[in-house]
């Protein structure tokens, strides 16, 4: 009988920890191990259980030496990490099934269920590492002045209900942060401007270099345990670079999080000050998790501890930028130096020599490292071609192209000498060339391939050069494919993957969309300052296990994010996490980029760009449909390679990333057979639309026709 | 840079050069890279080949021995002659050197076995 209820008992066990394993795989990503480790995950046994590492370290030490328990916010689970394998299984063997207490009823009972973990999580505890441009600095204000602040904040909240918001007090000082615009009211200051209180302590961060404004706008936020913001970064063109934040009262850690998915933990002490700026004030978001307590380091640094989060109140300084059409203009010149249409020939050299060589040299590695693989009907066209064909590929790039067909003998150029070089190293017969000037012989090759090259030609002259240039090289009967990106990304009611349909409706009515976005964005937390929505969202995503946004909004987001993604090629990262992805990448995409970055940029530039005159070359919103055919598309360089040196040096404050800008002349339907049409020798024998760029394939006719 | 895609190339982008070929090879480093060998490539691609030139090239570099100065009309039967060929087309590569315009004399510089062709604007010819 006994044995029975044993055994029904075990089965039973078995049965639950089994659910629990797949549970863990499923919704939380672990793993658990099959053989014995040292590290036991024990399910219900979780902060979310409200369960405490007080209570759990009695228990388990009974078994053995216990070196850390690790317990996650809001999680059902924790993890205790014994010293030996031992301890752990003896742990497991008497643990499991454990009724830890006892609830009103049994169904509120909570019973820890133990499995052995490969390895416990980074615990929350806050990173060691800071976002560069970061500065904190403890004890910036004595208690006493924290004090005097807190009284004079709390007396104003009191009288005046205004600024109270859903989730936190708010009151602003100077100007008024309008929740409407994420900006302030340039035409509109408060009559009360920065306390007199803050003075002497703003004049030290003047002083000690910490900021080189002194503050006119300044934002209190009162946050209550368990209240938090959403990830933003501050409007760029609202404010200066260095916005400074006061903590007072409780202590708390912020997130910060890069829009390639670096998130770090910062924990800010009371009375401690950060100045945010360059890459921390304009790349990182900040926000602070909406929970009650912290996980922080212990004072001698061996441990971790919760540290139960009190009233917080923040006193954020800012200084107002006045002159804003003057700021963002530089700000969108920045780097462009010739942003006009050439009228002629040597505009457009001047123009392709700085936005095109330079931008392909200097973005080479990366670049190539998004380029794997030819564009499927490339690869039927070389595959068409006869065996010992002589080939040219102009504009060869890193390569890609080449190899496809072995029977070929086969000679890329590029006016890249970094791309050349990789094409080189790759083993493929290489020269630097220019395509409107080959250095070829004429009438000598049997096929020649130029993807995704014309399009970068300044003018009309010089694209009809480019295409006469091809045929030139190609003998009699030979056959060139050209490939140009299409204004056109759309064919057939088929929008090419190319357009996030996503980015394009925010992009098509930014205004409306942003109010739209706000709306929700305040429904669901009330949105603190600032925040560009684009940025919000996009941080979002890149942190898309957050669990603090776990609504379907951004869960629709998140998973839109990772379609998405499966065309875009800018992010190394995420290709290199899922080998289907570069596959599909191949496939689909031309010419285009995705940056995060720039976007942030673009939301607020859009406006901006619609209303400047026709000769300008605007820069384009990655990812949406073109507006004009002649632009300056980004191209965000991240630079693994320069943030390892930056570590090597030790100076993590050095700019690593970097928006560079490809000019295009994107083709119309029927523009592409039309220039081609004027070219001396030169027969249109196919043309057709390949995801989103406009392709011809020619024929050299014998030069007697033209007798 | 193979000795067939120095056959291919020419100088006569440069503003008042006629025919700009073939390019002079002024040679610093020189590799042999092995290559299958495949007579009926050698062959074909022989019709597209200016010989002189590539007999010219092969001396510059030192492969030269046993070519001809002109190819005789049975040289598709000539195996040995058709491997020195196969060499000289596709094994041999200058990695370091100059290739010099015979007209301006105009120097493109070889780095690491690609020669940069690139103009300045004000060499370009129409």
């Amino acid at each position: 009988m006994d044995v029975t209820k044993i055994q029904l008992h075990s089965k039973k066990l078995l049965k639950k920890l089994n659910k629990i394993q797949k549970n863990l795989f499923i919704k939380e990503n672990i793993r658990v191990s099959s053989a014995a480790t040292r590290t036991l995950i024990i399910q219900n046994g979780g902060l979310g259980n409200d369960v405490k590492q007080s209570e759990l370290m009695p228990l388990f030490k009974q078994y053995g030496e216990v070196e850390e328990i690790v317990m996650l916010p809001r999680k059902q689970y924790s993890f205790v990490c014994y010293a030996e394998v031992s301890s752990a299984t003896l742990a497991i063997n008497n643990l499991n099934g454990h009724m830890l207490r006892a609830g009103k009823d049994p169904t509120q009972n909570v019973t820890l269920y133990l499995l052995y973990a490969k390895e416990a999580p980074p615990s929350v505890v806050p990173s060691k590492e800071i976002p560069p441009g970061l500065i904190i600095i403890e004890d910036f204000v004595d208690e006493e002045t924290e004090r005097a602040l807190l009284k004079l904040v709390n007396g104003e909240t009191e009288a005046n209900n205004k600024g109270i918001m859903k989730h936190r007090k708010v009151l602003h000082y100077g100007y008024e942060f309008k929740y409407s615009i994420n900006d302030v009211d340039i035409t509109d200051p408060l009559p009360v401007g920065i306390p007199e209180q803050c003075h002497t302590f703003l004049k030290k961060a003047l002083k000690l270099g910490l900021t080189k404004h002194f503050p006119d706008q300044l934002t209190v936020n009162q946050y209550s345990p368990g209240q938090g913001i959403p990830p933003h970064v501050d409007t760029i063109d609202a404010f200066e670079d260095g916005i400074l934040s006061l903590s007072l009262g409780s202590q708390v850690v912020m997130d910060f999080r890069h829009p390639e998915g670096k998130h770090l933990q910062v924990l800010l002490p009371s009375r401690s000050l950060i100045v945010m700026t360059g890459d921390s004030r304009y790349v990182w978001s900040h926000g602070i998790t909406p929970r009650k307590s912290d996980i922080v380091t212990t004072a001698s640094g061996d441990g971790v501890t919760l540290l139960t989060r009190e009233t917080r109140t923040s006193f954020t300084f800012r200084k107002v930028i006045l002159d804003r059409e003057e700021r963002k203009s530089i700000r969108e010149n920045s780097g462009i130096d010739a942003r006009m249409l050439p009228q002629n020939d040597g505009e457009a050299i001047e123009l392709e020599r700085q936005h095109v060589h330079k931008v392909y040299d200097d973005i080479a590695a990366h670049f190539s490292g998004t380029r794997y693989k030819p564009w499927p009907r490339v690869v039927d066209f070389l595959l068409e071609q006869p065996a010992m064909s002589l080939l040219a590929d102009v504009g060869c790039g890193n390569g890609k192209c080449l190899g496809v067909n072995k029977s070929l003998f086969e000679i890329g150029s590029d006016y890249s000498g970094n791309l050349a070089n990789i094409c080189r190293s790759r083993g493929f017969e290489t020269c630097v060339a220019d395509v409107t000037c080959l250095p070829f012989r004429s009438d000598i090759f049997d096929v020649v391939l130029c993807i995704a090259v014309i399009h970068h030609m300044a003018t009309k002259e010089r694209r009809h050069k480019a295409v006469s240039e091809v045929v030139r090289i190609l003998r009699p009967g030979g056959k060139a494919l050209i490939y140009v990106w299409a204004i056109e990304q759309e064919c057939n009611k088929t929008i090419s993957k190319y357009i996030n349909p996503k980015k394009q409706r925010q992009s098509a009515q930014v205004t409306k969309e942003n109010e739209r976005e706000k709306t929700i964005i305040k429904d669901k937390d009330e949105l603190n300052m600032e925040t560009g929505v684009c940025v919000e969202k996009l941080l979002n995503l890149s942190s898309g296990n957050d669990e603090n946004f776990q609504d379907g909004e951004v869960k629709t987001t998140v998973s839109d994010h990772n379609k998405y993604s499966r065309v875009q090629d800018f992010n190394i990262d995420s290709i290199a996490q899922s080998p289907d992805v570069n596959k599909e990448l191949e496939l689909t995409h031309c010419c285009g980029l995705h940056s995060k970055h720039v976007e942030e940029k673009s939301c607020s530039n859009e406006i901006c760009d619609l209303q400047t005159t026709a000769k300008t070359l605007h820069v384009h919103v990655n990812r949406t449909q073109f507006k004009e055919q002649d632009m300056l598309v980004p191209w965000q360089l991240k630079s693994k390679q320069a943030e390892h040196v930056d570590k090597t040096k030790g100076d993590s404050s050095h700019d690593t990333s970097h928006v560079f800008h490809r000019y295009y002349h994107v083709f119309r339907q029927g523009e592409l057979e039309a220039v081609s049409k004027k070219v001396a020798q030169c027969e249109v024998i196919k043309s057709y639309y390949d995801q989103g760029n406009w392709c011809v394939v020619l024929e050299k006719m014998g030069s007697y026709l033209k007798c | 840079m193979k000795l067939l895609t120095h056959n291919m190339l020419t100088s006569n982008i440069i503003k008042g050069v006629t025919k700009g070929f073939p390019l002079k090879i002024v040679p610093v480093q020189v590799e042999i890279k092995d290559v299958d060998y495949n007579p009926a490539f050698v062959v074909r691609t022989l019709s597209k080949v200016d010989w002189p030139a590539l007999h010219q090239a092969a001396v510059e570099t030192g492969f030269g021995d046993g070519l001809p100065e002109t190819l005789g009309e049975n040289f598709q039967q000539d195996e040995e002659l058709l491997k020195k060929i196969h060499n000289a087309l596709l094994q041999v590569e200058v990695i370091q050197g100059e290739l010099v315009c015979p007209e301006s004399g105009r120097k493109f510089p070889i780095t690491n076995g690609i020669p940069n062709m690139l103009l300045q604007e004000h060499e370009v010819g129409q």
